[in-house]
């Protein structure tokens, strides 16, 4: 049996092309102008995957514009703020693994009402997502909008909550099947005391249970750290993970081999998120055929997604809270259990807000995007270029041979290049149900 | 309009455009110096000569009868006497280009500079001496609905104004006359404007009325020809704020046949509009405290930013929202009544004991955050916000003191649903008052603390007002300057900014409002920063704005004055 993440090669006959690096942009980061993908793609998948994650990496901007961000004191700036990030980080799997991580350890402002801290977590997520996952988890135990946000801060040595433990277990490390019931009353004693004044964490010992407890069969005076620690070197945990990263970033069904692979990987890369991502940004599946526009654009994708592929540049306050009608709503998860993704992103109403969105843009109608369809076209006058122009530009040229001839209708039946009908013509490739896809 | 305050700079300000109409003797003096300065080729001296025998009774006239060229049916009409004099006056005001811009700005500034002196062959004031040096007078007639711009220039140099007409093209219609040189847009004004200049020079001088022939500039807008044909801003459109704030001037234009306009420059600037109709003939006048009579301000210190003050009554209106206000407006004040009546128990009413007790209108002073180490604070520090009224009656403060107390409670309950720690309410005095200030809990918090952090509510009473201030340094530092200076005597109504003290209070909270810029305009940082280094400069460059409304019963007067910051 082959690996499947193996190292792909490019050859002759499969080179490293526009389609690769397009579909490579919008799974580890979100899309670029055609300008970087054809540079990307004359520099070979090395070079595009130091775009995607630069080595030299700089301090996040998050960190920079923390206080400034949080000074406001509305989630709103803070949404703001996410979609600026993701509209011009330097480090695209950076923000990408943020974005996962929110949806990964979902914590809903709704019940927190703290931007401060939501701010802060994010910034965590910036800070440690593309590293050791082990040191991720320990930070998320302390990190104030979560302990909040599971109740942590009521669980005491007299009454201890086990809403965190179970959520560790279930949704953060494990997975549904793979601890019992008693694991996590014990592990609801661990981190009793882990708890939040004036806006920081504080282990308060008098509240904390410092007796003796077994989880997974291990016994002591186990704390906390011991927790997470006994979580994540579990086998079960590196296919949890495995498993919801091939969803995220390759297809929505992965097969049990990959999901086993992926988790060969992660233990040998010490559980290093960033390092692990890579070797399958690398593979053979990441660029098989299943795995190509496999996925429903979200919201997020989309929005960011077609603003970047336009080269142009929007309101990041406008677009939050686009995202936010689409059903995206950064910082307000429907649940613990993050967004569902996928055909839940897609309804009659969203797919006609989709149109609606992209057709503002480009009469920029809304969101003070900055294009010119014109410039973008250049001096095309035939209808077939102008297709294949509009095409490349938003889905890397690929495009069924159905549906390009509609879109040369579409373009012959338009007078000249002007603005108008350039609009049109993006507008209806934005409007394919390829377009829809990831 | 503040009798203390600007009365002294307005007098200065007229008497030195008086001396100057003297001094240069607006029309010999400058013929002169025309003479004196033409030593061009023969056809200038011509232009000279014809002027000489033409122009100089013109000129006598001048600027008040260039007006009369205009057709009577104007709805706008506008004459300057000294066009050159005025440009220089302008750059001496409000000139030069403020220091520090970034160097992108100041670039596209020193570049349309260099395009606007290209294009008229040497500075401003030349050109405008040239071509209008013995006065303009502009005019807008209406056809069919449509503004038709015509304008009467007295030219010193008739030629050079021709030129350049010539050289704008063709879109505008020109046709000198002796040294006149007439100009419209559409070529029918032309007929229009020649027929009046013609019949003008016949008739009685003085046919339209003089609004101000002391001012630089002065113009009349017939307000009744302008209702016919524009749609004038309704006050019942307002909602409740709009109306409490400008409903007693915007009634005003319905009931006016004329605006006049005045420009005046010397050291200030200072235009003033002034209506024939009176405010106080509207149902709005129940608005007004005073009804536009003298009352007591505090003086805005040094260190104020802004000040504003507005001739209106909360009372009458919390006694009858129904008379001002739409249906569902009422409604929300008679919602927020019925809570803020049960604030001190049921034997207090809000309006008639609390309200009631103070000496309207209520003065809104806002002072620059004090200094402090900016590390330890906000990154979006506040300025401190001071609501001021005097006391009618003694028996307020008690039932201030509560109310205060009762809404720190209020708040504190909130803060505590959020875990927040709560405000301490304390005793405040100083030697300019006594009364309450909330402090708020120490910052434990992960890194700067909240916005929340730089504010200290606070009730003071001392000096024979009250103050409710969002810092205790602001309650204490307008009580001081009262103490210190007294009241000044103001009436209607009166804003006041300084520019310094904005800038400095814009450039301490600047990187989260440049991040603001970045996130609701979508700019990048670099043009986020560069818009507010240019705010900030601009900003800093105003001396001192004053806005003025003065309400009297034959009209009301509408002041605005700018003082740039040396």
């Amino acid at each position: 049996m082959t690996n499947p993440l193996a190292p792909w090669r490019p050859t002759a006959g499969d080179p490293f092309d526009l389609r690769k690096v397009g579909h490579l942009l919008r799974r580890a980061g979100f899309a670029a102008p055609l300008g970087v993908r054809k540079r990307l793609v004359r520099g070979g998948l090395d070079a595009a995957l130091a775009f995607v994650a630069p080595r030299t990496a700089a301090v996040a901007p998050a960190d920079e514009r923390l206080e400034d961000v949080v000074a406001f004191g509305k989630i709103e700036r803070l949404r703001a703020f996410r979609a600026w990030l993701l509209l011009e980080s330097a480090h695209p799997l950076r923000e990408r693994l943020s974005y996962f991580w929110h949806g990964h350890f979902a914590t809903s402002n709704q019940k927190v009402q703290d931007p401060r801290a939501m701010a802060h977590q994010l910034a965590t997520f910036d800070r440690l997502g593309v590293g050791r996952f082990d040191e991720l988890v320990r930070a998320i135990c302390r990190d104030p909008a979560m302990l909040r946000w599971l109740d942590n801060d009521v669980n005491t040595k007299r009454q201890p909550n086990e809403n965190f433990a179970r959520e560790l277990f279930e949704l953060f490390t494990l997975g549904r099947g793979h601890y019992t019931e008693v694991d996590i009353r014990e592990a609801a004693r661990a981190f009793s005391g882990w708890h939040v004044r004036d806006g920081r964490f504080r282990l308060l010992g008098h509240l904390h249970d410092g007796g003796s407890k077994t989880v997974f069969g291990t016994t002591g005076k186990l704390g906390g750290d011991d927790i997470v620690r006994l979580c994540v070197e579990r086998a079960e945990s590196a296919r949890f993970l495995a498993r919801k990263w091939l969803r995220f970033f390759v297809h929505p069904d992965p097969e049990p081999g990959e999901v086993e692979a992926l988790a060969t990987v992660y233990r040998r890369e010490g559980r290093d998120v960033g390092a692990t991502l890579l070797t399958l940004f690398r593979s053979r599946l990441f660029f098989s055929a299943p795995a190509y526009r496999s996925k429903i654009k979200s919201p997020a994708e989309f929005v960011i997604g077609t603003v970047r592929l336009l080269g142009g540049r929007g309101k990041p306050a406008h677009l939050a809270r686009v995202m936010g009608s689409l059903g995206e709503v950064l910082c307000e998860p429907p649940s613990v259990e993050g967004w569902h993704g996928e055909r839940a992103w897609l309804s009659p109403a969203s797919w006609l807000l989709r149109s609606n969105f992209v057709a503002d843009l480009l009469a920029g109608r809304r969101g003070g995007l900055s294009v010119d369809p014109r410039k973008l076209f250049g001096r095309l006058e035939r209808p077939e270029h102008r297709v294949r122009a509009a095409t490349n530009m938003l889905l890397d040229g690929e495009i069924d041979a159905a549906a390009r001839g509609r879109l040369v209708e579409l373009a012959s039946a338009q007078s000249g290049s002007d603005h108008r009908a350039a609009c049109e013509l993006l507008h209806a490739v934005a409007c394919l149900p390829e377009f829809q896809l990831c | 309009m503040d009798s203390a305050r600007s009365t002294p700079v307005l007098t200065a300000a007229k008497r030195t455009v008086r001396c100057r109409g003297f001094a240069t003797g607006c029309e010999s003096g400058m013929m002169g110096d025309a003479m004196v300065t033409s030593t061009a080729g023969p056809r200038r001296v011509l232009w000279l000569l014809v002027g000489l025998m033409i122009g100089l009774p013109i000129a006598a006239q001048a600027p008040l009868g260039l007006d009369r060229a205009l057709p009577p049916d104007c709805v706008a009409v506008a004459t300057v006497v000294a066009p050159g004099r005025l440009v220089a006056d302008l750059g001496a005001a409000i000139g030069p280009v403020p220091d520090g811009l970034p160097p992108a700005v100041q670039g596209m500034v020193s570049a349309g500079m260099l395009f606007v002196r290209t294009r008229l062959g040497g500075s401003i004031e030349r050109f405008v001496n040239r071509v209008a040096g013995n006065g303009l007078a502009f005019g807008v007639q209406l056809r069919r609905g449509r503004p038709v711009p015509l304008l009467v220039l007295a030219a010193r140099e008739p030629v050079d104004a021709v030129e350049f007409f010539e050289r704008i093209g063709a879109a505008v219609h020109h046709e000198p006359d002796t040294d006149i040189v007439l100009v419209s847009s559409p070529h029918g004004g032309l007929d229009t404007l020649r027929a009046g200049w013609r019949a003008s020079r016949s008739a009685e001088p003085q046919s339209r009325p003089a609004a101000a022939p002391d001012a630089a500039v002065h113009g009349r807008v017939d307000l009744s020809a302008l209702r016919d044909v524009v749609d004038w801003p309704s006050v019942t459109g307002l909602d409740a704020a709009g109306k409490v704030l400008f409903a007693p001037l915007l009634a005003v234009l319905p009931a006016s046949a004329h605006l006049d306009v005045e420009l005046d420059v010397s050291d200030v600037l200072q235009l003033t509009l002034r209506c024939d109709g009176s405010g106080l003939q509207t149902r709005w006048r129940g608005l007004m405290a005073e009804g536009g009579g003298d009352r007591s301000r505090p003086p805005l210190p040094a260190d104020g930013l802004l000040q504003l003050t507005l001739d209106r009554s909360l009372t009458a209106l919390l006694r009858q929202p129904e008379r001002f206000l739409s249906e569902s407006e009422t409604l929300d004040v008679q919602s927020f009544l019925s809570i803020a009546d049960a604030i001190d128990g049921a034997a207090t009413s809000f309006v008639e004991d609390l309200m009631g007790g103070l000496e309207e209108p209520i003065v809104l002073t806002v002072f620059d955050a004090p200094d402090g180490d900016d590390t330890a604070r906000s990154p979006l520090a506040l300025p401190g916000f001071a609501l001021s009224a005097g006391i009618a009656d003694v028996r307020v403060e008690p039932v201030m003191r509560r109310a205060a107390q009762v809404l720190t409670l209020i708040i504190n309950g909130e803060r505590a649903q959020n875990r927040q720690r709560p405000f301490m309410v304390r005793r405040a005095w100083s030697e300019h008052g006594k009364g309450l200030c909330a402090e708020p809990p120490m910052w434990r918090g992960p890194g700067r603390p909240p916005v929340e952090d730089g504010l200290s509510p606070t009730l003071l009473f001392g000096q024979g007002h009250v103050v409710l201030a969002s810092t205790h340094a602001a309650a204490d530092r307008l009580l001081a300057a009262l103490r210190e200076s007294g009241p000044r005597v103001t009436r209607g109504d009166r804003l006041e900014l300084r520019g310094p003290a904005i800038a400095a209070a814009l450039e301490r909270a600047r990187r989260p409002l440049e991040l603001a810029r970045m996130l609701d305009e979508g700019e990048t940082e670099t043009a986020a920063k560069r818009f507010w280094d240019a705010a900030i400069v601009l900003v800093r460059a105003i001396g001192r704005l004053e806005v003025t409304a003065d309400y009297a019963a034959d009209g009301t007067t509408l002041g605005l004055t700018l003082e740039r910051a040396r």
